[in-house]
């Protein structure tokens, strides 16, 4: 893909205070640089489109795994992972929903 | 402000910070069957800087021989010799009781964390140290071992708990306030002391090695709350760090396998400008701070590539030999760098050369306490990155998380005889009020400043005229730009978004205000020293001047304002240089092996 050509992403929203509780997919277009992630989408979507997008990251370079998202259906590292056209991103599966793609990773 | 006592958490010691610090901090205190809660901005385990460390944990060479086996230790090397090392890569600013602690229980605490299952794969000798002392393991299996205890001990947690104020009671720490990022309640903890483990300010930077969530709300809480700040005009760089593509930006891949296997750092007329500043030990044997200095002139002068880093090579060494690393060296086994797949990003090193600059890596100054981890607050403790004088003006590779184990048990050690036979203090419900108010002010203010416009003005300006190489003019400007956005920006940032839950807009909001006041007391101490140290260079004052500048500087917050003062060094172990100019380029411990310096004990 070159540079600066827009991709399209489906990105999960719930916002469990508005009594919302199945949530719902919404898309976004995104320019596109060359070596852009999964992160670095849902970063522009919240700097540029919608600050109140909900995800979770630390380290950035695939250490500290908060960063774990579905992408279409499998969990993978948002901070590793090459973004794509037509990706559909959603919550990590197994934990329980905080809201958008952020799940509850807490033990403690 | 009904809900404001609706969720009141009482403790012991509250430790603000999960990870090596923090952790173990919670542990001593757990040991000496005081209670304890682990309050942290994000996940236990997956967060902060700890896990992200890769390298090596530092050892006196003796000990890495003798207590853990190694075979290159070397046993002419002891803590004496390691705190030299300290001294003369640190310039001479460290706090001499500090480091004498540090170098005195390293091997004590390291061997704990072995013993509760970290593990160890090695010994190397990274550059500024003269003997071999850096036991190679992960921050991952440091901090799968800290889990351990911290579950064998049943500690108690606060997680996606980001603290934003302390609370005092006649001059002392009782406590603390913050907000539940998970459901955007307002938490109000009640303790009988209260240990940092917050770690570094990097993010103020654009450009880091850090984890997204370093912010600097510790250091300006306890700055706030009457703590001293000690040498915070010496973030440490990282060199050769990775400037794109944008998602790997910071990233230490390209400075690491530079001094692993001997990258060139090239300008863009393939220049090896390192020989300028450090020809004996060149790109493979230099310390950070003089190789970020040496960068970052490159880039500024106009010598720099299209991306406005300098240009990491390692064409000059075969293919084959590539290949051979990619089997031994663990920074880019296969070809991977973390969880990056480097021909995905088009940075396979066979292939293309690298453009990167210094990115900061390191807080090196910070709150400063002494030898038992006190702060100058009674009841207030800071250990790890977040405490400042172990370092002084330059950390050697391998010091830090040898930092954060020590002092997270010297500092949870003092904070459990502290609390012991203590009646739970009272707080002020004035204090909390405020705070309450102020921290939901972002939430209840509509139309103001957008936090990610605000962020990004902070950070660009933080690298543009407080990055490793800075002058007065530019740090006037920066001072100028600063009060603006305090009196502009910072009391009029809003979020669009309302909701409470997991909003990051908000907890931004909160973060901005602690970037900037960090940076102006890095801006405010970077003008007064007149001076180069490493790892602050000042373009209109090239030597560090030890005639004038053996001297810490200490930032104090009185009526709103940082009030600065210097202190001078004071040693009794160390002998300090003597008082002269010397050019800045000169590494100096090639200087030192000439003489220039020596212990007492030595005498
Ligand atoms: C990429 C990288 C590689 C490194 N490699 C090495 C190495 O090889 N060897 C070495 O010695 N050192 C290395 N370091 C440095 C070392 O990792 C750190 O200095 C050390 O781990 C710091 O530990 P800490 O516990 O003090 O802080 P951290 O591990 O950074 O933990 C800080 C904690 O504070 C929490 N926190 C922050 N703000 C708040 C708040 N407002 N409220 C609540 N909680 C908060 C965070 O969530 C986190 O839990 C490296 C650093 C980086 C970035
Ligand atoms: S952000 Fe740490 S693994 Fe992705």
């Amino acid at each position: 893909m070159k540079n600066k050509e827009s991709v399209k992403v489906r990105v999960f929203r719930c916002t469990p205070e508005n009594g919302e509780d199945t949530g719902h997919y919404e898309e976004y277009n995104i320019p596109y640089e060359a070596g852009m992630t999964v992160l670095t989408a849902l970063d522009y979507i919240y700097e540029h489109i919608d600050r109140s997008l909900s995800f979770y990251y630390s380290c950035r370079i695939g250490k500290c795994l908060g960063c774990f998202v579905d992408v279409d259906g499998k969990p993978v590292l948002a901070c590793t992972t090459l973004l794509k056209d037509g990706m559909t991103i959603g919550p990590h599966k197994k934990h329980k929903l905080i809201k958008d793609v952020v799940v509850d990773f807490r033990e403690n | 402000m009904t809900d404001t006592y609706k969720n009141v958490l009482e403790t012991d010691v509250l430790v603000i910070g999960s990870e090596g610090a923090g952790a173990r901090a919670a542990i001593e205190v757990a040991k000496n069957n005081m209670k304890v809660l682990v309050a942290t901005k994000g996940v236990f385990t997956k967060c902060g800087a700890t896990l992200t460390a890769d390298m090596d944990i530092d050892v006196p060479s003796k000990a890495a021989k003798e207590v853990f086996g190694m075979d290159g230790g070397n046993p002419e090397d002891d803590e004496l010799n390691m705190m030299r090392d300290m001294f003369m890569e640190g310039k001479y600013m460290n706090n001499e009781e500090v480091v004498w602690t540090h170098c005195s229980n390293a091997a004590k605490y390291v061997k704990e964390l072995v013993d509760w299952g970290m593990r160890l794969d090695g010994l190397i000798q990274s550059p500024g140290h003269r003997f071999p002392r850096g036991l190679i393991s992960t921050g991952r299996s440091m901090m799968t071992a800290l889990k351990r205890e911290v579950k064998r001990h049943k500690i108690d947690f606060a997680e996606n708990t980001m603290i934003t104020n302390l609370l005092t009671k006649d001059g002392k720490a009782v406590g603390a306030v913050g907000i539940d990022i998970s459901t955007g309640d307002f938490l109000v903890f009640k303790a009988k002391a209260v240990v940092l483990a917050t770690g570094g300010a990097m993010r103020i930077y654009p450009r880091t090695t850090a984890p997204e969530e370093l912010t600097g709300e510790g250091m300006i809480m306890a700055f706030k709350a009457g703590a001293e700040l000690v040498d915070m005009e010496f973030p440490l760089f990282l060199p050769a760090c990775l400037v794109w593509p944008k998602s790997m930006l910071g990233v230490d891949l390209s400075y690491i396998s530079s001094t692993v296997l001997g990258g060139w750092w090239l300008n863009k007329y393939g220049e090896r400008f390192i020989s300028k500043w450090d020809p004996k030990r060149m790109e493979h044997g230099t310390t950070r701070d003089i190789a970020s200095v040496a960068q970052m002139i490159e880039i500024l002068e106009g010598r720099g590539g299209p991306h406005g880093g300098i240009f990491v090579s390692y064409k000059h060494l075969p293919d084959e030999l590539l290949d051979w690393s990619a089997k031994w060296n663990p920074w880019w086994a296969n070809y991977m760098y973390g969880g990056f797949k480097l021909s995905d990003y088009n940075m396979d090193p066979r292939e293309v050369s690298y453009e990167a600059a210094p990115a900061a890596h390191y807080w090196n100054g910070g709150i400063r306490v002494n030898k038992s981890g006190e702060t100058n607050v009674p009841g207030l403790y800071a250990a790890g990155e977040v405490q400042g004088g172990t370092m002084g003006a330059n950390r050697l590779s391998g010091n830090a998380v040898t930092e954060a184990v020590v002092f997270g048990a010297v500092a949870g050690g003092s904070a459990a005889k502290y609390v012991k036979d203590m009646k739970q203090p009272d707080i002020d419900k004035e204090q909390v009020k405020y705070y309450y108010e102020n921290l939901h002010a972002p939430l209840n203010r509509n139309n103001g400043a957008n936090v990610v416009e605000v962020r990004r003005k902070i950070q660009e300006m933080a690298m543009k005229y407080a990055g490793p190489v800075r002058e007065e003019e530019g740090l006037k400007i920066l001072l100028e730009n600063i009060e603006k956005i305090k009196k502009n920006d910072i009391p009029n940032l809003s979020c669009s978004a309302k909701g409470k839950i997991y909003n990051r807009e908000w907890f931004q909001c909160l973060e901005a205000d602690a970037m900037i006041k960090t940076l102006e007391v890095v801006a405010r101490a970077s003008l007064m020293r007149e001076e180069s140290r490493g790892a602050m260079y000042r373009s209109d004052f090239p030597y560090t001047d030890n005639e004038n500048w053996l001297k810490n500087i200490i930032a104090t917050y009185k009526d709103d304002k940082v009030a600065l003062e210097t202190r001078d060094i004071k040693t009794s172990r160390v002998d300090l240089p003597e008082k002269q100019k010397i050019p800045y380029m000169v590494p100096e411990w090639e200087w030192a092996q000439k003489g220039g310096l020596s212990t007492k004990e030595d005498e």
